[in-house]
């Protein structure tokens, strides 16, 4: 599925102290004149990882303007991007050597332009063909990343909920997955169980541990995904598609204010994730 | 795997200190699993840790750790030694505070 | 039965343990009790198109033995054109015995080599006609 990418993205080299990084700074100049829709981005922003920094990054088409051969713009974008890009480095325009710095810019912000234009729709590396951006709030800490679903509720035993007409589905976070690792071995609860708010309906196992399903809310199971026990591996593939455990009739449903929103367990999965990556470290 | 619980931390909201979620072990049933311990070797939050004794038991070193709901280690023990509140109790506790 | 040769052909898996757990069954076949029975292959030889690898395949009955879904083992072989006559998924042996989950990839431990017991016995008692 090709992915048009309405936004642009130039990242310029921030190499104040050489020629490279002069000239990067005057084409940026030139290309705010040009077309005032560029987004530009700061190496400093991507380096701190700053999340608008990095949405920006990853929504947009992107070209890189490295000031030398150290190509620290082209790298950062490498670090923190899945998609092809575009970059031009600057000290390899060897026919341009006379040309004044101003000059050299122009024929650079054109060139910028060009590649933009020409690039309006292009395949990701990697794709996730089934889930658009916008249902999804993603945030990258280190080499790990956190995907949580919009509009569902979520319980800090890493279980979310969401709500289908008067039932309710559930299953295990990204988070909670990427903690455990590969499940090899999902226990379901029959249905017509009935349970209260943190009961356990059934189990599952991964290579790193053995774990309880804590139910996010009291009812009676309805559905089970019962195709969990040839295919486990679908709760580490797709935890918020089919990945899912099961649909339950809820006793009360306001029950359900008891727990996260996307949002607040957005901001709890962060600080998770960080104190799980400082263990991981430490190993 | 890493626990986010502790003193400190919250659950549904509510500080962690205010939960009274702990496994109790019952010191006449723990026999240590002859020298295993398999309660603490599965335990990814550091809740136990043993104690002298003839023979060694276990005994709950980090009681906040432990999290809230999740009774895993229960189903390790071969002795039926560990023992956990009543989860509705729990839940009303955790209401009460959330109302205040 | 045909005196058709066994051969089994583990996946090449060596990011998980499940991947040495594979080797580990395989070798249990090919160089103990049942070497003079079972013989193995290398993955790699078959994909990078060794013909006279894939002509000894095509006349024996082959057992593939995959450490997760992605099966690349079995895909592999099917890719050049042999059927598979069994496919053993380790996951699946460990599901049915979860007291035998392999520590780590540099050292699978007693259990690790246990579940590769458990994919020879599987492959012993369900994989001959």
């Amino acid at each position: 599925m090709l992915i048009i990418l309405s936004t642009k993205y130039v990242l310029p080299c921030a190499g104040y102290d050489r020629p490279g990084g002069k000239v990067s700074r005057l084409v940026v100049e030139h290309l705010q004149s040009l077309d005032d829709s560029i987004t530009i981005g700061s190496i400093g922003a991507l380096s701190s990882e700053r999340p608008g920094e990095i949405k920006d990054l990853r929504s947009s088409k992107v070209v890189c303007i490295d000031g030398c051969s150290v190509k620290c713009a082209s790298k950062l974008v490498e670090k923190h991007s899945a998609r092809d890009f575009e970059s031009i480095e600057v000290s390899v325009l060897t026919d341009m050597q006379d040309s004044t710095d101003d000059e050299k810019a122009r024929t650079i912000a054109d060139m910028v332009l060009q590649l933009l234009a020409a690039t309006s729709t292009t395949v990701p590396k990697t794709i996730d063909t089934e889930h658009s951006e916008i249902d999804y709030m993603t945030e990258m800490i280190d080499k790990f990343i956190l995907r949580i679903k919009k509009g569902l509720f979520y319980s800090d035993n890493d279980f979310w909920a969401q709500k289908e007409g008067g039932l309710v589905r559930i299953g295990i976070s990204d988070l909670l997955q990427q903690m455990v690792s590969d499940v090899f071995f999902v226990d379901l609860a029959d249905i017509g169980t009935h349970v209260e708010f943190g009961d356990e309906l059934g189990a599952f196992e991964s290579t790193k541990i053995a774990m309880e399903i804590i139910t996010p809310l009291s009812g009676t199971v309805v559905e089970k995904n019962s195709i969990l026990e040839d295919s486990p591996e679908f709760v580490n593939e797709d935890p918020y598609g089919k990945g899912w455990l099961y649909v339950i009739r809820p006793d009360d449903i306001s029950e359900l204010d008891l727990l996260k929103s996307a949002n607040e367990y957005f901001a709890y999965g962060i600080e998770k994730a960080k104190h799980e990556l400082g263990k991981k470290v430490s190993e | 795997m890493s626990n986010e619980g502790g003193i400190g931390s919250t659950f549904m909201s509510v500080s962690r200190e205010k939960i009274p979620w702990w496994p109790e072990v019952d010191t006449d049933k723990c026999d240590g699993c002859a020298g295993e311990f398999d309660c603490l070797k599965f335990c990814p939050h550091k809740v136990y840790r043993t104690v002298e004794g003839s023979p060694p038991h276990i005994e709950v070193e980090n009681k906040f750790n432990c999290v809230v709901f999740c009774r895993a280690c229960q189903k390790m023990c071969t002795k039926d030694a560990l023992s956990f509140p009543e989860k509705s109790d729990i839940l009303k506790i955790i209401k009460e505070v959330r109302s205040t | 039965m045909s005196d058709a040769k066994k051969i089994v052909i583990p996946c090449s898996g060596i990011g998980k343990a499940f991947g040495t757990v594979a080797r580990e069954a395989t070798y249990q076949l090919t160089e103990t009790d049942h070497q003079s029975e079972y013989k193995t292959m290398c993955l790699p030889l078959l994909v990078a198109g060794d013909q006279e690898a894939i002509d000894l395949l095509k006349k024996s009955n082959v057992y593939t033995i995959d450490g997760c879904p992605k099966k690349c083992a079995t895909l592999s072989v099917e890719r050049i054109g042999v059927n598979v006559a069994m496919e053993v998924m380790v996951p699946k042996v460990l599901a049915q015995n979860t007291e035998h989950k392999p520590g780590s990839v540099l050292d699978i431990g007693r259990n690790g080599v246990l579940l590769a017991k458990d994919i020879v016995n599987k492959i012993l008692e369900e994989g001959s006609d």
